[in-house]
């Protein structure tokens, strides 16, 4: 990214300060400054960073967008939302068109109302004190342009607050819903959850975008666990092959937490995934699974963090693959073990099934242990289907595409065991069938 | 039932198979006989039509058709059934479920509804009983951490489930003990009827006592050497195959 990028966003920080009026004096005005100088000085990742060696999504996006423009109004039908939310899933279903929480479109199950469920809006007007008290509170590690980018221009997204001592049943389904049906969309929506003690929950993130024109929504998203709450959040993305997805999800443990995460990636021109886990509490447990599922010449990237500050925790991470065509799969699991973290199981695993010549994969653990009392154990596979496999249940009768398919689902079922919510099971089984057969 | 001539075949282009001949009619039990690394495995493979094997020359012809024609899953639709020498374990499929999509895909072959659970569930209740599989196997992941015995019964199992014309048992016996060796035999028996055939391919007597060849064949080297009556089992089981050497070394 060169100058121009820079130029770009001075001018449309500017015209964004401009049209924040008295919010300037807020304290959250300050967090964005910092960022926007954060990335005036680090610019969006380049090809020479590291950590986007494989993921040139700067690049993509100067050559698909027109990154001045402003972004137009929305301008969907209560008919063309509705087609994209997921009905199937009993429980409540948050609607963000181009990022701006619909309250009017959302609907918020009986058992969830004593949830605070604030715009991002709303919640930096009236709720100031919580939401300094977390907003931007878990970065973990190094400067993300695409985060920085993000916390520049924080307006829209939501605040969500969950009580102490709640358990929930039920999960709270985020759809964001994208209008590109008669111009670009650039998106910087923020998510901010909080859970209170000893609460369970369940959240799950959907993305649909409408319309041909490019779209891209550069997410970031807090996650704030309090002492012995059990969260699960669950990710989906099946936007499509045109759309472009950036997200920063930093989940922050305290004390006997228990967070499973779950990212499942099935179409989309590129998608990356960071991931920052900080278990800053004893006696946590922090589950990362994905699951992607590419074909065409989708490009999946998952750049997975887990930082062990504290004690007898454990972490297991398990990511699968099956990439077809010419889709380009990478993986990067870091694992950080600080010298107070004794006592600290850390597991990773990443597989691979690879069912095409065509299809890349680039996998890399990176195991950084500064304690000596921790078991950590990281494994990376990839091949191909098993020959043997495929002829046994062809031999049985079983066509030759079935075949492949019911192996493909016994790779993926490993995942699928350990999603919540039946319904979910079942609509991403579904998908995967769908793509198998 | 079937026919084969003249059959050469090879892999990473070794020749395996030298010139195979065998007919095997319906209502008959062939039993195959042979050393280690004879070929039987790779006979028993090139029929069930496993591609990493190349025929060179030869043909066999089973139920009025080329067989060679016909890829794996249709070869098994049209009756030809492989109980595996070596059962591969796959995790996360369940035999049920394996079995279920296995039996209706042959049904609609055979364009005969699919048989609903229910159905489903009483055919393989009574099966199960037959080569007496316990019903906490058929639930786990298919051959997963199943023992030797276990393997092979499941094998048979199948076998019942999906009533083969031409069933081959490859080595069905070996590490079996007595008495599921008589387990699973009796569940061929019973299988057997004059429409099918089968054949047996084993290096030890034992299992033929329990399942009557009406042929016995050595291979040897990719050959068939010798073929006679059950009585020729008898007779490898008390000399061995030295003497069938030296025969061939005077030829
Ligand atoms: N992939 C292979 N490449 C070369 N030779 C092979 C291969 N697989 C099997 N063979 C050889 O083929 C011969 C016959 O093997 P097999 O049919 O399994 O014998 P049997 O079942 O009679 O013990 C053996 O000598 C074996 O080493
Ligand atoms: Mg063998």
């Amino acid at each position: 990214m060169g100058k121009k990028l820079n130029e770009i966003f001075a001018s449309q920080f500017q015209s964004f300060e401009n049209r924040l009026n008295g919010e300037k004096q807020m304290p959250v005005h300050k967090l964005r400054k910092d960022a926007f100088e954060a990335l005036q000085s680090t610019g969006l990742p380049d090809n020479k960073n590291e950590e986007y060696r494989f993921t040139r999504l700067t690049t993509l996006l100067e050559r698909s967008f027109n990154l001045s423009q402003q972004n137009p109004e929305q301008s969907l039908t209560k008919d063309q939302i509705d087609g994209r939310m997921m009905k199937d899933i009993d429980g409540s279903s948050l609607v963000f068109l181009n990022g701006v929480y619909s309250k009017e479109q959302s609907v918020i199950a009986s058992e969830h109302q004593d949830i605070t469920i604030d715009s991002l809006q709303d919640a930096i007007k009236y709720d100031s004190e919580c939401f300094e008290h977390y907003f931007n509170k878990t970065k973990s590690y190094g400067n993300d342009g695409f985060l920085s980018w993000n916390t520049a221009f924080t307006e829209t997204g939501v605040k969500i607050s969950v009580e102490s001592n709640r358990t929930y049943e039920k999960p709270i389904v985020l759809n964001f819903i994208t209008d590109a049906t008669g111009q670009q969309f650039i998106g910087n929506p923020r998510i901010l959850i909080q859970i209170g003690e000893n609460s369970e929950i369940t959240f799950l993130e959907n993305f649909k975008t409408i319309g041909d024109f490019p779209a891209f929504n550069n997410l970031a998203l807090e996650i704030i666990s309090e002492k012995a709450s059990r969260v699960k959040y669950i990710k989906i993305q099946d936007d499509g092959d045109n759309t472009i997805h950036m997200s920063n999800s930093m989940v922050y443990q305290t004390d006997a937490c228990n967070v499973s995460m779950f990212a499942f990636t099935f179409s989309g021109k590129m998608v990356r995934n960071n991931l920052n886990v900080v278990v800053d509490g004893e006696g946590c447990e922090a589950n990362m699974y994905g699951l992607y599922l590419l074909n065409g010449t989708t490009h999946a990237d998952n750049h997975t963090v887990v930082d062990h500050r504290k004690p007898n925790s454990v972490s297991n991470e398990l990511y699968k693959g099956i990439l077809d065509d010419k889709s380009r799969g990478v993986f990067n699991g870091k694992i950080y073990v600080r010298q107070l973290a004794q006592k600290t199981n850390a597991f990773q695993s990443n597989n691979n099934i690879l069912l095409s010549n065509d299809a890349t994969i680039n996998t890399k653990p990176q195991l950084e242990i500064w304690a000596d009392d921790v078991k950590c154990s990281h494994g990376c596979t990839t091949g191909q289907l098993d020959d043997e496999q495929l002829f046994y249940l062809r031999s049985r009768g079983i066509d030759k595409d079935r075949a492949i398919g019911i192996l493909l689902q016994a790779f993926a079922n490993d995942i699928f065991d350990k999603t919540p919510v039946k319904e979910l099971r079942s609509y991403l089984e579904e998908i995967v069938m769908d793509r198998l057969n | 039932m079937l026919s084969i001539k003249n059959l050469r075949a090879s892999i990473d282009g070794n020749e395996i198979l030298k010139g195979i001949n065998l007919e095997v009619k319906a209502g008959e039990v062939h039993a195959i006989m042979g050393p280690n690394g004879s070929g039987k495995s790779t006979l028993a493979s090139v029929l069930a039509g496993r591609e990493e094997y190349d025929v060179n020359s030869g043909t066999i012809e089973y139920l009025g058709r080329d067989l060679m024609e016909m890829n794996p899953e249709e070869r098994a639709r049209e009756g030809v059934f492989l109980a595996f020498q070596y059962p591969v374990e796959i995790p996360g499929v369940s035999t049920t479920n394996f079995l279920k999509t296995a039996l209706n895909q042959i049904r609609e072959h055979r364009g005969e509804e699919r048989l609903d659970a229910v159905s489903f569930l009483t055919l393989m209740k009574e099966k199960m009983k037959l080569v007496e599989l316990d019903q906490t196997l058929i639930s786990r992941s298919l051959n997963e951490g199943f023992s030797g015995g276990e393997k092979k019964r499941n094998e048979i199992f199948q076998m019942a489930m999906l009533e083969p014309k031409l069933a081959i048992l490859d080595e069905t016996d070996s590490g079996l003990d007595i008495d599921a060796l008589k387990i699973v035999a009796n569940g061929v028996n019973k299988l057997k009827s004059s429409d099918n055939a089968t054949i047996v391919v084993t290096h030890y007597q034992r299992l033929l006592d329990y399942i009557i060849p009406d042929f016995v064949h050595v291979l040897m080297n990719g050959k068939f050497v010798k073929s006679g009556g059950k009585e020729l089992a008898y007779k490898l089981e008390e000399l061995g195959y030295d003497w069938i050497k030296e025969e061939q070394a005077l030829v």
